[in-house]
């Protein structure tokens, strides 16, 4: 049985693409395994040998600091060999496709991709025509996910807070362009949050978000109110291409976090924030740096969580643990074997255009998936989210339409890129 | 068929085996999980002053590859600089040596001891790798399908099994 593109047919993880679609085991699994990684970053000998003679392709299509370094000195202390792809700047810019690219990464024996990618969905369409034994991590794709900034959420609350099931959690910000937000809320959810809610203006706060499970709030007090978790976001200026705020000084009146409205929240309430910082636009440089901000441990936990991502996944670790949370785990409208197929693939939740997705699915993409997708699409977020065209569509698009023609004549099993990748271990 | 050792009287054997070794001013290391219960034993019985310290040597296995991560990682814990020091290296069972290699990668990581002695509760041949103890509490010779298993850590338990280990 195919259990969805994440993992191999023994239940294994094979590609972190999106948080949606793991077990809570599975979250905790890789928690856990990050909590050991800690203590290697703290000796005099910073590296282990997990990963050595492994080649890592950090291959970003959208500029990041952050997430890219995190990853790269994560996998160089588990001793892999690293290169840094800033493809916006080279081949695609020559006209060469998305899958030309990474096909011949891959002909240069690449073990692993980092990816990200404007497009909502690339990560995605990367994973399915891959060869079995080449892994994929989401850096980011577009407004979907980035499930390693989730993940590493995960663990800076865990680590300050403890158990889930006792915190109220608030996200701030701007929810509608925030792929962290979306990976937040679905790890948030699957670890059992007391209550979790959102805050943002009515124009960056997608509709029907209340389906995921949180309670949506329009006014900053109402969010904060005794919350133990506070987690903002940035705001995303460059995705934005309609008036959303009226101004930068208005949102900060009333949507920044300022020291007089963290006091709503509970005392000993912990201060996120993914970066890069937006100083008294989303967050007042007294929040930021002061006693209750945890957003400087938060970058150094990232490279503990990206390092036991790798481990895992490149490791594949023995047993089909996942197992029994198959069937908690399709909650698609048809509650079938082709909605936990589907499980891993980003799906047009509450406002979050899906064009990325239609686009890039190849001839392997699961048609079932589409009729849910367009269900689930309120037809108001069209309204609310004037600019659903991706940041920068053409590379992107070409590569994809490009490469899906040539699918046709490539062999079955690397179309699918199947499961049998076992054997290569 | 099961048998039973007698833990005590093994242990007892260890701690005059290593009574020498004290006058280097020793550390003590265990490999999780039961090197670091026999080590805990031997630490109080010995009366080191020095907290004990424990290695996971899940990050350095050489099977990594072919069978993947354990999922229950233990986080290896060096409470004091292993520069220049004397350690005592203590495991349960020493059977092809691989453990203890990579044992002795990760302490490697940490700094560079000035020796290292090697302190196992059972010896039970089939070496892989030119490892020798220096300190043996019970030699065991096992059949092809015998393995002997440590259980505890409340109360230490050593026994040997029939069977598939």
């Amino acid at each position: 049985m195919n259990q969805g593109l994440q993992f191999d047919d023994a239940g294994r993880l094979r590609h972190l693409l999106t948080i949606e679609g793991l077990s809570r085991q599975t979250i905790l699994e890789i928690l856990d395994t990050a909590e050991s990684f800690i203590s290697v970053g703290q000796r005099e000998i910073k590296k282990i040998p997990l990963l050595r003679g492994k080649t890592v392709v950090n291959l970003f299509f959208e500029f990041s600091t952050r997430t890219r370094t995190t990853f790269e000195i994560a996998a160089k202390r588990l001793s892999a060999d690293v290169i840094n792809l800033n493809v916006g700047a080279s081949s695609t810019a020559k006209g060469e496709t998305l899958l030309d690219t990474i096909r011949n990464l891959e002909a240069m024996h690449t073990d692993l991709f980092v990816v990200r990618h404007g497009e909502s969905g690339a990560s995605h369409m990367i994973a399915r025509h891959v060869p079995p034994h080449v892994r994929i991590i989401n850096a980011g794709d577009g407004r979907h996910a980035h499930p390693t900034q989730g993940l590493l959420d995960m663990f800076t609350i865990r680590r300050h807070k403890g158990a889930f099931d006792k915190l109220k959690v608030v996200i701030i910000g701007d929810i509608m362009h925030s792929r962290v937000a979306r990976s937040q809320i679905h790890a948030l959810k699957t670890l059992g949050v007391a209550e979790l809610r959102v805050v943002a203006p009515r124009t960056l706060l997608p509709t029907a978000v209340e389906k995921l499970g949180v309670i949506p709030c329009t006014r900053m007090e109402d969010g904060l109110d005794g919350a133990d978790v506070v987690m903002m976001l940035r705001l995303q200026r460059e995705r934005m291409q309609g008036a959303h705020i009226p101004s930068e000084h208005e949102y900060f009146n009333l949507f920044g976090l300022t020291p007089a409205k963290l006091t709503l929240a509970a005392k000993d309430a912990i201060v996120m924030h993914p970066g890069p910082m937006n100083r008294g636009l989303e967050i007042d440089s007294a929040v930021a740096d002061g006693p209750q901000s945890v957003i400087l441990p938060q970058v150094t936990y990232g490279i503990a969580v990206r390092m036991a991502v790798m481990a895992l996944i490149m490791g594949g670790t023995p047993a089909s643990r996942e197992q029994g949370d198959r069937s908690a785990r399709s909650r698609g409208p048809s509650g079938d074997a082709t909605a936990e197929r589907d499980a891993g693939a980003p799906i047009a939740v509450a406002g979050i255009p899906s064009a990325g997705r239609s686009r890039f699915a190849g001839p392997s993409a699961d048609a079932p998936g589409r009729p849910r997708e367009a269900g689930m699409r309120p037809a108001a977020s069209q309204v609310l989210a004037p600019d659903s065209a991706p940041p920068n569509p053409d590379e992107a698009i070409k590569g994809a339409s490009k490469g899906r023609d040539r699918r046709a004549g490539v062999p079955a099993s690397r179309k699918h890129a199947p499961a049998e990748g076992k054997k290569r271990r | 068929m099961t048998a039973s050792i007698d833990i005590e009287a093994v242990l007892a054997r260890m701690v005059e085996q290593l009574r020498p070794a004290l006058k280097s001013d020793p550390l003590m290391i265990g490999i999780h999980t039961g090197g670091a219960w026999v080590a805990e034993r031997l630490h109080r019985m010995l009366g080191l002053k020095e907290e004990l310290g424990t290695l996971d040597i899940s990050f350095y296995r050489d099977d990594f590859t072919r069978v993947g991560m354990n999922p229950q990682v233990r986080t290896s814990h060096l409470p004091v600089n292993v520069e220049d020091r004397h350690l005592i290296l203590v495991d349960d069972v020493l059977h092809t040596g691989r453990t203890i290699r990579a044992a002795l990668n990760e302490i490697f990581d940490y700094g560079r001891p000035a020796a290292v002695m090697l302190a196992c509760l059972v010896e039970r041949g089939g070496r892989e790798l030119p490892i020798e103890p220096q300190v043996v509490g019970e030699h065991v010779k096992l059949g092809k399908n015998q393995h002997v298993k440590l259980l505890g850590p409340d109360k230490l338990e050593l026994r040997i099994q029939e069977g598939n280990g």
